[in-house]
């Protein structure tokens, strides 16, 4: 029996190893996706403004036609409004596409190689990792994760309310029935959360599980450098 | 480092908009004025830049017209039966005449109510025989002024911009 086999025989057997391995590399690989997204939500922000300066500068635009050259600003509004909703949504769907190539992007599952090699590809990839590095990450992994949840959210809740306003306004006019903006603010949050309740779940069960499984792995780590060591 | 930049610059430019989009002001007035001589009197703040469309829509009696527009320049235009369809225009455009910088005011008058907060004005004075155009000179403040005698729903639309 080698000096690494007497550490894990007496607390996890090498396809335990394997499989533990395996989840906190897919969870580390998670990690990276999220710092990435908080990498790129300067982007995000920069895309986001951009469209509001679009949106104010045709209001502004719009409001400087009738003052200039006489324009009626009720034929005006129309447009303004339908101009106003195409940039946002434009500036909106930008910004998400853009936040999802980056995080596309990002380079996952490079490890499976050494992985595929057994127990010493299992060592190599544990040596190889920088503890105190993926504190630093896991700890905005999870920043990452509630900015994308509450990013996600708000923009899901955007595409739902405005087909749902619009929804409403056209029930106004035909059955003359007005319903509250808060109910249809409340409805569309209530959607929203149904739509994205197991992808929201699923996340923050990765993210609490990475936090056992980076303290046993880092466990092992450090019972594996004393044998090492006292070899 | 330049991207947190670039945000603060973009950021600037909303708050920028957003304080230009509120100096954005307008009046909207519809008065019926009555047998007798009217004063129409449109006020607004020396910074200000306005456009106002006055339209006049005569009452006709027997095919008849009995309504007359007064200018500030003596001018009397008599208005024909065919405006109580086709409205008298009048577009006036009262220009910037100069600034008040950190100065609030607040001005009233015959026909005028302007202030920093209410920049721009329009009202029609009914029964107003004895007014008599461009009598009136207020601080901060430029009026437009015009009578009409007989009775025509009038219509008043401004559009204006504080500088």
């Amino acid at each position: 029996m080698g000096k690494h086999q007497r550490v894990w025989c007496c607390c996890l057997t090498e396809e335990k190893l394997g499989k533990k391995m395996e989840e906190f590399m897919t969870a580390l690989d998670q990690v990276k996706k999220y710092r990435q997204l908080i990498n790129s939500l300067a982007d995000f922000a920069l895309i986001i403004v951009a469209s509001v300066i679009a949106v104010l500068s045709v209001n502004i635009i719009v409001n400087l036609l009738p003052v200039l050259f006489g324009y009626d600003p009720i034929q005006l509004n129309p447009i303004n409004f339908l101009l106003s909703l195409v940039l946002l949504l434009s500036g909106l769907s930008a910004g998400v596409l853009w936040v999802d190539r980056k995080i596309a992007s990002v380079r996952t599952g490079e490890w499976k190689s050494s992985l595929n090699e057994g127990t010493p590809g299992v060592l190599k990839l544990l040596q190889e990792l920088k503890w105190e590095t993926i504190f630093n990450d896991i700890r905005l992994a999870k920043l990452g994760f509630v900015l994308y949840g509450f990013l996600r959210i708000l923009a899901y809740w955007t595409l739902i309310f405005i087909p749902l306003a619009i929804l409403s306004a056209f029930l106004q006019s035909i059955i003359h029935t007005s319903i509250s903006l808060i109910v249809v603010l409340m409805i569309a949050l209530i959607l929203v959360l149904i739509l994205n309740r197991n992808d929201l779940i699923k996340r923050h069960e990765q993210i609490g599980n990475l936090d056992s499984l980076l303290w046993e792995l880092r466990w092992f780590d450090s019972e594996f450098r004393r044998a090492d060591f006292k070899a | 480092m330049k991207k947190i930049w670039l945000l603060f610059v973009f950021i600037l430019i909303v708050l920028a908009q957003s304080t230009f989009l509120s100096s954005f002001h307008s009046i909207e007035l519809n008065v019926y004025t009555q047998i007798g001589t009217s004063a129409i009197v449109i006020s607004k703040a020396e910074y200000v830049y306005l456009r106002a469309e006055i339209d006049i829509y005569p009452q006709v009696i027997q095919g008849q017209s009995q309504v007359t527009v007064i200018f500030a320049n003596g001018t009397q235009v008599k208005l024909l039966p065919s405006n109580a369809v086709s409205p008298y225009r009048i577009s006036v455009v009262l220009p910037i005449r100069g600034y008040a910088f950190g100065i609030s005011f607040g001005t009233t008058g015959e026909g005028v109510n302007v202030s920093d907060g209410h920049p721009v004005d329009a009202e029609v004075l009914s029964n107003a025989t004895d007014f008599v155009i461009g009598q009136r000179h207020y601080d901060f403040v430029n009026v437009y002024e015009l009578l009409i005698q007989g009775s025509a729903w009038v219509s008043i639309k401004g559009y204006g911009v504080a500088v």
